[in-house]
């Protein structure tokens, strides 16, 4: 690859969105210098500790570490390793690299595009004249004349392994779901009100009883419902990485029921759509509920399907005497629900349909609180 | 922005009395007695982080499957250097505040009704938590934060500054009262504590809390690991080597079918073979071939009915199958 390995690693990881800025860096490099790294796999753990801040971020730093390191590191080449990324930190360098950031994406490296890229080819955008040592590692770069792709390309045979390559989304979901948050006070009066007890004696003139005011708790609770099979299988993996986020945010009541294409009176209690439940038993407590769709409303078809739009109309119907907080997301981009089923889903009163993306989802989570963000 | 930087490379390689500590992860105490030995052994992975942790002075985010060791590495820590070791078991209820320190307001009121000249100062009624206590000690110690996914999730924000500064102050507290009573306001830890945190994985954490932290995942151990941690941990009751092999043989066995609510663990791994050395279970009962369900007192291994009824399925659709072709 190119003169630090090091570096072009941590600028691929935050192209990924893995939370990275150069204070993480510089700890790498400090812990280089500090001599406490002492073989491959050392380097390798310790940068996972250090910049992998879940399961997912932590194999995508040992597949990229993979690729760019040798197969085997000397001492020497470790701690010349260490003098490029330290070198690397000098002021000079960060700031050609802050420009390098700005850029567009030019510098984005697909795993496609390095699997198939000749080794000795520079990043783009260094400025490779400036360094007079080359490392050991790879060797010296040299103006090469264009040629042809080699014929003997290595020909994929596995299925793509997209496991830690994209862990931005899931975390951007828990971001967002965190938004859904109401906080009330609810339970057993068990804390003491310092600033009441306070009042109460300035009137009463005496304690008798301190003023206790149950704990403040988080209230959100939230009826999920989610379109299975048919148009959306090709969703399955991002709506399921949605639901979990959600579990997982801390959410005080988090239920979920399944249909297919829409929902009716009767819907599914598992994803398989095997469980069937009346969805009134599901509304009996829906008073302080949100509720949020996840369904591309017929987007993902391109058509307009009158039956499927009588049949969204009747249940939101259902919903909204309840008078609970609504929100539709659509995993289908907003540009594409023209003409569709979705495009008059999306104008019915009192539902607020959003595309699926980080925004959106963020102003769903608005309107799931009670919040109408205009 | 380049003396940014420069002045930041300085901070980060301040010399702390915890760089030149080294866990090895072998159970063994500082003097080095065998015969004391911690029944804890951390892999060359675990203990590469923890040293990492020790010398950048940041706090390690230990994850896991339950049951594998997450809450036993501070004890172990603590152990191998010779340190003190604070507990913080963190509930659904937990305040930040509260593991630093706890004033309690009701008896102060109390008191005061009473005209109790106790009731002046804050002080008597002042109690520092685990965190409080390290960050207050002069020598270096060790804090656990188990389980921190429980509390609510703005709980990890409020403790960043105390862990980032190694600092916390006493608001509360009037700087009058604290010089006649030999306190601080503001206290900032002479040797910062060593700090590891275990979490269930039941709720995420924020991005700010887990930039501050090392993040390390402990994986189920392997076979041959778990001999030795039962080893280690049924030393004194001299288990035999024979039954241990036998024991985690037919463990993963039952491991291995899979499909469980909940998968037993290393815990109740060591508590069967407590109990299979104990009352003196025949080693022919743990064979390669004997049926899963014919193992001694293998329910022990298991806390819910649903996965006792999925292994007496297993071993019956083995039988069902054997018979067939027998037949």
């Amino acid at each position: 690859m190119t003169l630090c390995p090091l570096l072009d690693v941590f600028l691929i990881l935050r192209d990924r969105n893995l939370d990275l800025g150069p204070l993480e860096y510089i700890d790498a490099v400090n812990v280089l210098i500090a001599g406490h790294v002492s073989s491959r796999d050392e380097l390798i753990w310790t940068l996972q500790a250090l910049w992998g801040k879940s399961l997912d971020d932590q194999l995508a730093i040992e597949t990229l570490l993979n690729q760019a390191l040798p197969s085997r590191i000397t001492p020497d080449q470790l701690a010349m390793l260490t003098r490029e990324a330290q070198k690397q930190t000098a002021p000079s360098e960060l700031e050609s690299k802050s420009e390098l950031q700005s850029e567009p994406s030019n510098s984005l490296r697909s795993p496609a595009e390095d699997r198939s890229s000749p080794p000795e080819a520079p990043l783009q955008g260094q400025a490779v004249e400036e360094h007079v040592e080359f490392s050991p590692l790879e060797r010296p770069t040299e103006t090469r004349p264009v040629t042809a792709p080699a014929d003997d390309m290595p020909v994929l045979n596995f299925p793509f392994d997209l496991r830690g390559e994209v862990p931005g989304v899931r975390r951007n979901m828990r971001r967002s779901w965190k938004y859904f948050r109401r906080m009330g006070r609810s339970g057993a009066a068990e804390v003491l009100d310092v600033a009441a007890t306070v009042e109460r004696i300035q009137r009463d003139g005496v304690l008798v009883t301190p003023v206790m005011v149950p704990r403040r708790r988080n209230l959100s609770r939230v009826l999920v419902g989610v379109d299975r099979g048919g148009s959306m299988v090709a969703f399955e993996e991002w709506t399921d990485t949605l639901i979990n986020a959600g579990l997982q945010s801390g959410v005080s009541s988090f239920e979920q029921f399944y249909f297919r294409n829409a929902p009716g009176e009767i819907v599914f209690q598992d994803p398989l759509l095997c469980k069937p439940v009346k969805f009134d038993e599901l509304q009996s407590e829906l008073e302080d509920f949100a509720v949020l769709i996840v369904s591309d409303a017929g987007a993902a078809r391109g058509a307009f399907c009158r039956q499927r739009l009588r049949q969204t109309q009747q249940f939101l119907q259902r919903i909204t005497a309840g008078y609970c907080r609504l929100a539709w997301l659509n995993p289908v981009p907003q540009t594409r629900w023209h003409g569709t089923t979705a495009e008059f889903v999306a104008m019915e009163p009192n539902l607020s349909m959003f595309p699926m993306d980080r925004r959106g989802i963020d102003a769903a989570m608005f309107v799931l609180r009670g919040r109408v963000k205009s | 922005m380049s003396r940014v930087f420069g002045n930041l490379l300085d901070h980060r390689e301040r010399e702390t009395e915890l760089s030149n500590l080294t866990y090895r992860g072998d159970g063994l105490p500082p003097n080095g007695a065998a015969a004391q030995k911690y029944p804890y052994l951390a892999d060359e992975r675990l203990v590469t982080v923890v040293n990492m942790s020790l010398s950048l002075g940041r706090p390690l985010l230990v994850k896991g499957p339950p049951g594998c060791g997450k809450t036993e590495l501070a004890s172990s820590i603590s152990f191998e250097l010779g340190l003190k070791l604070h507990k913080w078991h963190i509930k659904s209820s937990s305040q930040a505040k509260d593991g630093l320190y706890q004033i309690d307001v009701l008896r102060r009121l109390q008191d005061a009704q009473g005209q109790n000249p106790k009731a002046q100062s804050i002080v008597p009624y002042l109690r520092f938590g685990p965190l409080g206590e390290a960050l207050r000690s002069e020598r270096t110690s060790v804090v656990l934060i188990d389980e921190i996914d429980k509390a609510d999730l703005d709980f990890p924000n409020d403790l960043l500054r105390e862990l980032d500064r190694m600092e916390f102050s006493i608001d509360e507290l009037e700087e009058v009262d604290a010089k006649q009573h030999g306190m601080k306001r503001v206290y900032q830890a002479q040797s910062p504590p060593i700090v590891i945190v275990t979490s269930n994985d039941e709720k995420e954490l924020p991005d700010a809390f887990l930039r501050r932290c090392l993040f390390h995942y402990i994986e189920f151990p392997t076979e041959a690991r778990l001999r030795e941690i039962v080893a280690i941990n049924l030393a004194d009751s001299k288990v035999g080597e024979s039954l241990i092999r036998a024991a985690v043989s037919c463990f993963h066995r039952l491991r291995r079918t899979g499909g469980f609510r909940k998968e037993p663990a290393t815990s109740e791994l060591i508590d069967w073979v407590t109990i299979l050395h104990r009352w003196k279970v025949p080693l022919e009962m743990l064979q390669e071939e004997t049926p899963l369900t014919d193992l001694p007192y293998w329910q022990l291994l298991f806390k819910h009915q649903a996965d006792l009824h999925s292994v007496a399925r297993l071993d019956r659709s083995i039988d069902e199958v054997q018979d067939q072709g027998t037949a």
